[in-house]
């Protein structure tokens, strides 16, 4: 990776504009911004701005070498994430000019990770708030109705979200996504919201997918191919969120959906909560947020088998629009 | 229990679904949820009171039998940590309170997911006050 002369665009996300400026970096993080880029090229402005820059070892050079890996909260809202091997320092500044930074050594750049969700605990610093959250979920939608799939790590939410595009669904994210409390008062409905046009897919996904000629960006730690989504799946940038299934892999599966209490549902929806664990958003914001979908949006337990299709049906029969409706 | 208690709003904010409370512990990320009339006497303990009278209160209301499931509530909330002795400093006006018409037992249930997450990769703190970042002493 070589930093050179800066360039930048501009992404939008949950109707927030955001500069990405940065030198040739850029290069190994647009893959995963491509569904939410607005404008290819611009001047880099002053604020917000998202800044990538390639350094040998961020995280072993003062002050950064001072502080232990994981994360950092300062007064005021400040974040920063030390990431060692591969290296990487990722910076959230509030402020009435925010600001968020992302150095990364040329490992880290390569890594799965990082190329499939870049920034990710800036961004999700940036965005939250007590009606606005980016969560550990997935998501796809069909006719403006979103639904997000949400359940701890190895459920299926991966695997559900893109048997689902590759149905005839959008795709909003496998991963990661954020949500947005409606206003029912002013009959402002909830939304999900893509961040990164990117998967993580294991190798039982990647073949049962038969994805193995996905375009691949990197592969993680834990050995996932980190996959850049192919021309066949279209991504999304919003959609009215109408429903919260969480998914449940097993070997019984596909059952129907089975409806919640809104008890069950914010227990489940616990899952989503990574961002706070990392320190980028707070308890407050996040049950704030939480509170209001279960308020506004059914949720569902979905238990899954390898019955792709079936999956597919009883999640598109969920995004069908209530009888009656135009 | 005969000191005046306050429910900790700070570190315990809250939101009701459906008549019960959830309530998240800010500093571990423990979720919590009051069932019963757990969510009328979180609200009572917003304005202050001795538990003691709590729980006479709870049993002029419902009943003698009100009163033990009531002091065992509270004794959990003391165990949570979600009681302090003074009022928390952002204290918004208290609504008023909606008590059922018939005692349903005040129950606390306690969620783990969130805590657990943090509790293997703590958030650390740091006193960016004296310039961004300079270590503070970790908490323990």
């Amino acid at each position: 990776m070589t930093t050179g002369v800066d360039s930048s665009f501009v992404v939008r996300i949950a109707g927030r504009p955001l500069a990405v400026c940065g030198g040739g970096e850029l290069a190994a993080i647009r893959p995963a911004l491509t569904g939410i880029i607005e404008q290819a090229e611009t001047v880099c402005p002053s604020a917000p701005v998202l800044r990538i820059n390639a350094a040998p070892e961020p995280s072993s050079v003062l002050p950064w070498s001072l502080l232990s890996t994981g994360s950092h909260r300062g007064r005021g809202g400040s974040l920063a994430v030390i990431r060692r091997g591969p290296s990487s320092v990722e910076q959230y500044q509030p402020g009435p000019d925010p600001l968020l930074l992302l150095d990364a050594s040329p490992a880290a750049l390569a890594s799965g990770d990082l190329r499939a969700q870049p920034a990710h605990y800036a961004l999700a610093a940036w965005l939250s708030s007590r009606t606005l959250q980016m969560v550990h979920a997935g998501a796809v939608a069909r006719n403006g109705r979103g639904v997000l799939f949400i359940g701890v790590g190895g459920r299926g939410k991966t695997t559900t979200a893109l048997a689902c595009a590759r149905a005839g669904c959008q795709f909003l994210g496998d991963d990661l996504c954020v949500v947005e409390a409606g206003d029912p008062g002013r009959s402002v409905p909830p939304m999900v919201h893509g961040v990164y046009s990117t998967a993580k897919l294991n190798a039982d996904s990647l073949r049962r997918l038969e994805a193995g000629d996905w375009p691949i960006l990197g592969v993680t730690p834990s050995g996932k191919a980190a996959v850049a989504l192919p021309d066949a799946i279209t991504f999304s940038r919003s959609a009215q969120l109408v429903a919260i299934v969480a998914v449940k892999a097993g070997d019984d599966g596909p059952l129907l959906p089975r409806r919640v209490s809104p008890r069950a549902a914010i227990q489940l929806l616990s899952s989503t909560a990574l961002p706070i664990a990392s320190g980028s958003g707070s308890p407050r914001d996040w049950l704030s947020t939480a509170s209001a979908l279960i308020r506004e949006v059914p949720a569902y337990e979905l238990g899954l088998g390898w019955d792709l299709e079936r999956v597919t049906s009883a999640i598109i029969e969920l995004l069908l629009p209530p009888a009656g409706a135009p | 229990m005969s000191s005046i208690r306050f429910a900790d709003t700070g570190r315990f904010p809250n939101d009701t679904i459906d008549g019960e409370t959830v309530l998240i512990d800010v500093e571990k990320g423990h979720l919590f949820l009051f069932t019963g009339i757990g969510p009328q006497i979180w609200q009572r303990l917003g304005s202050g009171v001795t538990p003691d009278n709590l729980v006479d209160e709870v049993a002029s209301r419902y009943g003698e039998r009100a009163a033990a499931p009531t002091r065992t509530f509270l004794e959990a909330l003391e165990g949570a940590e979600m009681l302090r002795s003074d009022a928390p400093s952002a204290q918004s006006p208290a609504p008023a309170i909606s008590w059922p018409s018939a005692f349903v037992v005040p129950a606390l249930e306690q969620y783990d997911q969130i805590a657990d997450i943090i509790s293997m990769d703590p958030i650390h703190e740091v006193d960016s006050s004296k310039g961004w970042p300079h270590r503070h002493e970790e908490r323990r």
